[in-house]
């Protein structure tokens, strides 16, 4: 399994995929987003979809669920920014309202990734050599199937609905917040002060939080930042295969699967919410990049 | 032994499947007749050769007839077996096919079937009455061993199939069995068309593993078969025994087509571009909107309503609040009918005027009567109940809001738009809808906890018979509105209901239909929504699609000019 | 050497078998009770619980899930996955009917993408405009940042539907493969553009590289070369994502534009809950996943000497 799915064996990968770059400092970051007028647009987008999933009233006056059937079908126009779809509702609020389904399923996905991979990668790393290796043949198990169809497989368990596919998209996402942890941790755990901490006594879940923990956890928040995009864009097409939210809720990856019978006649129906969605992934990558100090 | 092994479900199977749907355009127009146009484009004009490249939405699965599902499955079993009777697909007559003729004694408990003579299977044996004993046998009671299951709903009271001569076969019943004459044209699921003894003698899994296992004796044999790719059939040579109506000699009796190529294609848009580059001649499952573009650029829309029970919402009548029969009347007329023309459906659909298809025989015209849009009078019988409108506009009764969950299938695309206008409507007289729209295996979940837990679930059912009333709302056969012991409405139902299959007089038949209704409807217990339909998009090339009496697809007839 | 190869093998035969149970507990013992997706929900009224403990004994449904487990895994490992619940069909033909397409498609999309990336990677480190070069560099994570549905729907939409270039379905002839392959390569050539970027920066100002081009090569060829040469390790690693976005890929573009194969046959059984099928394909995968893995730890110190030393030595 070396070269695939473990690639710290290596020492040639092991900076390229496993540890992260130490975060840069805030001012530096703030130096940085001022020359960067990209990275201040992704800010600006990635805020934006944040406000409209937490208040979507705020930006648009129509109801996502209720419309006109006599404006069925328009083009989108300034009375509606994104036209209207097959029941005349707007496009517009139900992608603005779509986006509390889409943003609350990432957010939960990368928790779970982020709260379960983390522990149990800290656990694994701290912990003796064969409990290590035998947790690690496991996550080894979950990188072996390919994420999106572990995913579907979680969601043919589960059932569908929003909730299911953020904890499949989560438990994907358990396998990398775990290496990176581990690989983090085995580094820490050799440094000097955890050795002098442990040389005075200190019980180990002591050492564990208290030490161990803060000085790893940084690289897997960095990686929970650059997760918020892969996980949008996995939500997305959990629901655009229509494994996520039930209609007539709104959620991006529904609308565009519901556009794309209207392509050849309504393309915007289908068109405008696959762009949000490649925006905001755009945009949040942009943000994760340069939080790792990797500009390109 | 009422064993299946594989549920054949989608009933909705009907249309099941076939999404897209509706529109009856053409359908509704005289001179459109599918049937009609095909028998007179059948004299003489007609090309022999080539292929027809025809899209589906579902990919075809198990191809053994007697199973058929989904609606592209019905279409193939359709073109590979015969069947003992043709139904005229506009006036709902019988006209011979394997049987020349047929009788029945006066309770309709017996059918006696004279045979066609010189009918072979595609494999060289006869057909004979052995092969209809056989067929019937194994069809009603299923035969474990072989993991093939039973169809208890048809075949209900089935006893035995007599054969006093090789060209005689004696149906018995256990009880009137009206409905019987017409199913044995039928085209839906469960098909009752014939296979040969070697098929009938296969496992399941042996007819799922080669097509050259299933045998017929129709005018198309089974070629090949790639899952999710396609299914082609070529011409059976000799065929010569096509139903009475649409006959021809054009090819010495056999079709006119050397082969079909039954392309499964998803995509909605897929369909139609792949029809606009040549790539097919023709299409099912047609988008409706893209009917208008297609006619515009010159090809034909051929299409047909399928008649049987309308998509309708068959509302619990024992789970709270719908066991409430003022709940029940006020979503029977608290939402406007006519408003799916705007959206949802196009002016080629119909909306539903009945339980039953206009076209069923004994259907009642109740949209200015059960039917008739009154928010005001619905509002009136729930505040007369006692359903007092809430803070955010639910109505309350007993500190209970008025929140009723319904059911339903996303396989037809305008099903989910249709569904959630009526959410939309019904919430403005104070009628909370929780609707879910699941595919296919997710409602089959679902409706087998639907009495405890669905208010209403939407589906439909294809038989172009008044029967399909006793099959689906009988509360002793699909009850499909849970009219338990104790309702007060159930022993009138379940006499209603029967009394159809009790007679083939039409007057008296038509008078039981019609009593039927005015039950359901007194009871608010199928709250109809609309019409189904088949849509096909054709090049002006093709001629001689026949729909027939299910809306299912004959290409005995078809045949594509150079 | 022998003993590494065997630790290797191993290991690929337990993600092999982890794959098989984990898939086993998710779908067998999580979901909804099976024998209800076996009935025409119009029938359920009339079948009775005695005839569906009936079913429940055919398909083994009603033993003790460890029972049903051991005697699956049994079954497995004689090459038999049981039957597909929809179609009747062994789960292995069916899987053997559609895997070929995608296999096809898949490889002919890499090679895509790879093409795609080289001519990313090298034109960005050849050229002396920056903007170029600057506006190359941002492709490779702008690619794996677009929904390869969008990708889909906008090729249709243009190519198909507007421009009518290509057919928009195609199980048949070259035309019809144009429009997936393109699909599926953009995500695909991502990280490898990335890759081959990275590498190219990195060997433009490496001294021997730098010595190459004075001792007269022209600098385009002396790059190339190298850039392959060293670039090969780092590739070997990242073909795990590679994998899995070439399936990924493989169910949308499937989806999107009607071909049969593995990803549309998956997304068909997840939505039928067609059980046996999605641990055939989950199982397959894992397979797929293990051998490359070996084939990678087997050419791994081949590649790099000082991995190979290790080994021959310990």
């Amino acid at each position: 399994m070396t070269a695939l799915t473990e690639p710290i064996d290596s020492p040639e990968a092991a900076d390229e995929v496993a540890v992260a770059r130490p975060v840069a400092s805030p001012l530096r970051r703030a130096l940085t987003a001022v020359r960067s007028p990209t990275l201040v647009i992704a800010w600006l987008i990635v805020l934006t979809v944040i406000a409209w999933a937490v208040a979507p009233q705020l930006f648009t006056h129509s109801n996502p669920l209720v419309g006109n059937p006599e404006q069925a079908f328009e083009a989108p126009s300034w009375h509606h920014l994104f036209g209207t779809d097959q029941l005349g509702r707007d496009m517009f609020s139900r992608v603005v309202y779509g986006s509390r389904n889409t943003l609350t399923a990432t957010l939960y996905a990368v928790l779970v990734g982020f709260v379960a991979g983390g522990t149990i990668g800290l656990l694994s790393g701290y912990a003796d050599g064969t409990t290590d290796a035998v947790v690690m043949r496991f996550i080894d198990v979950l990188l072996s199937v390919p994420t999106l169809l572990l995913a579907m497989t979680v969601v043919a368990a589960l059932g569908y609905g929003v909730l299911n596919v953020a904890l499949a998209v989560g438990i994907v996402s358990i396998a990398s917040f775990a290496r990176v942890m581990r690989s983090q941790v085995l580094k820490v755990v050799q440094s000097e002060y955890v050795e002098a901490a442990r040389g005075l006594g200190s019980r180990w879940p002591r050492v564990l939080v208290l030490h161990v923990l803060p000085n790893s956890v940084r690289s897997v928040l960095s990686l929970a930042a650059l997760e918020f995009g892969t996980a949008v864009l996995a939500v997305a097409t959990l629901g655009f295969l229509g494994y996520g939210a039930p209609p007539p809720q709104p959620e991006w990856g529904l609308a565009v699967s519901e556009g794309r019978a209207f392509l050849d006649t309504y393309p915007w129906l289908a068109l405008i919410p696959g762009a949000v969605i490649a925006v905001v992934v755009l945009a949040s990558n942009r943000i994760s990049t340069a939080s790792r100090g990797r500009r390109r | 032994m009422d064993i299946k092994f594989r549920h054949r479900a989608r009933l909705f199977a009907l249309i099941g499947a076939a999404p897209l749907v509706f529109s009856g355009l053409a359908a509704c127009t005289s001179n459109n007749n599918p049937a009609t146009s095909a028998a007179a484009e059948a004299g003489g004009t007609a090309a022999t050769g080539g292929t027809l490249r025809f899209g589906v939405l579902d990919a075809p699965q198990y191809l053994d007839p007697h199973e058929a599902e989904t609606y592209p499955e019905s279409i193939i079993a359709d073109n590979i077996t015969d069947k003992l009777t043709w139904q005229d697909p506009t006036t709902g007559k019988l006209y011979p096919w394997l049987a020349t003729s047929w009788s029945y004694n006066a309770k309709l408990t017996q059918f006696t079937f004279h045979l066609r003579k010189g009918v072979t299977f595609s494999n060289g044996t006869p057909f004979n009455s052995s092969s209809v004993k056989a067929n019937f046998d194994q069809d009603a009671r299923g035969d474990a061993a072989l993991g093939i299951p039973a169809d208890p709903t048809h075949w209900t009271g089935y006893v035995s199939t007599d054969t006093p001569d090789p060209y005689t076969a004696v149906v018995n019943f256990s009880q009137p069995n009206a409905g019987f004459l017409t199913f044995t044209s039928f085209s839906g699921d469960n098909d009752p068309g014939f296979v040969a003894a070697s098929t009938l003698a296969k496992s399941k899994t042996q007819r799922a593993e080669n097509v050259a296992n299933i045998i017929g004796t129709g005018p198309f044999v089974l070629k090949s078969f790639k899952y999710q790719q396609n299914v082609v059939l070529v011409r059976r040579k000799g065929y010569d025994w096509a139903p009475q109506p649409l006959q021809h000699s054009g090819n010495g009796g056999a079709a006119y087509l050397n082969e079909i190529d039954i392309e499964t294609i998803p995509e909605a848009t897929v369909r139609t571009g792949s029809l606009e580059s040549g790539a097919l001649d023709a299409t099912l499952d047609v988008q409706p909107t893209d009917e208008a573009p297609l006619k515009a650029e010159g090809f034909q829309i051929l299409a047909q309503t399928v008649a049987g029970q309308n998509i309708a919402f068959s509302l619990n009548a024992d789970l709270f609040p719908t066991n409430d029969l003022a709940v029940r009347k006020a979503i029977q007329i608290g939402w406007d009918r006519n408003a799916l023309l705007k959206g949802v459906l196009t002016n080629s659909y119909k909306v539903a005027t009945s339980v039953i298809a206009s076209k069923v025989p004994g259907y009642v015209d109740y949209a200015n009567t059960a039917l008739k849009y009154d928010p005001a009078q619905a509002k009136q019988l729930l505040d007369a109940d006692g359903w007092k409108v809430g803070p955010n506009g639910i109505r309350v009764k007993d500190g209970k809001q008025l929140v009723v969950k319904f059911l339903g299938i996303n396989n037809l695309v305008a099903n989910e738009p249709a569904y959630e206008l009526i959410q939309a409507q019904l919430k403005q007289i104070g009628i909370s809808v929780q609707l879910s729209v699941l595919p296919i295996p997710d409602f089959e979940v679902q409706q087998a906890k639907a009495q405890t837990s669905w208010n209403g679930t939407a589906g439909n059912t294809s038989r172009d018979d008044p029967s399909v009333l006793w099959q689906s709302d009988s509360p002793l056969v699909g009850n499909g509105s849970y009219v338990e012991a104790g309702a007060p409405e159930r022993q009138a139902l379940i006499n209603a209901t029967q009394a159809i299959q009790n007679t083939l007089d039409p007057t008296q038949r038509n008078a039981a239909t019609k009593a039927a209704q005015d039950l359901i409807f007194q009871y608010a217990l199928v709250v109809p929504v609309y019409e189904p339909a088949q849509v096909i998009a054709a090049n002006k090339d093709v001629h001689g699609i026949v729909f027939d009496a299910q809306s299912r697809n004959l290409f005995y007839n078809t045949y594509i000019s150079k | 050497m022998l003993r590494y190869l065997a630790g290797k093998v191993a290991r690929a035969a337990f993600v092999v078998w982890a794959a098989y149970t984990l898939s086993f507990v998710l779908l067998y013992l999580l979901p909804v009770n099976a024998v209800d997706l076996l009935f025409n929900p119009n029938e359920q009224q009339v079948i009775t619980p005695a005839v569906k403990a009936k079913i429940a004994d055919y398909y083994g449904f009603n033993k003790p899930a460890v029972v049903q487990y051991f005697d699956r895994l049994w079954a497995a490992l004689h090459g038999d996955m049981g039957a597909s619940v929809q179609s009747g069909q062994p789960v292995w033909a069916e899987i053997g009917s559609v895997i070929w397409p995608t296999i096809a498609l898949a490889l002919c999309a890499l090679l895509l993408a790879v093409l795609i990336a080289f001519t990313i990677a090298f034109t960005a480190s050849y050229t002396r405009q920056r903007w170029l070069a600057n506006l190359l560099q941002s492709l490779p994570p702008a690619t794996v940042s677009v929904p390869v549905f969008l990708i889909g729907l906008i090729l249709i939409q243009v190519f198909a539907f507007r421009l009518g270039w290509f057919p928009p379905m195609g199980t048949t002839g070259a035309a019809a493969l144009v429009l997936p392959l393109i699909t599926l390569a953009i995500p695909v050539s991502g990280p490898i553009a990335q890759l081959l970027t990275d590498s190219f920066l990195t060997e433009r100002n490496s001294p021997y590289v730098v010595t190459a081009i004075a001792k007269g090569g022209t600098r385009r060829w002396v790059l190339v070369r190298e850039v392959f040469r060293n670039a090969s390790l780092p590739a070997l690693t990242i073909a795990g994502i590679i994998l899995g976005n070439l399936l990924a890929g493989a169910v949308v573009v499937e989806t999107i534009y009607s071909r049969a194969g593995l990803g549309r046959l998956t997304e068909t059984a997840v939505g039928t809950k067609d059980i046996p099928i999605i641990q055939g394909v989950v199982v397959v995968t894992a397979t797929v996943f293990a051998v490359a893995n070996l084939a990678v730890d087997l050419i791994y110190p081949l590649l790099d000497p000082r991995l190979k030393a290790r080994i021959v030595t310990s």
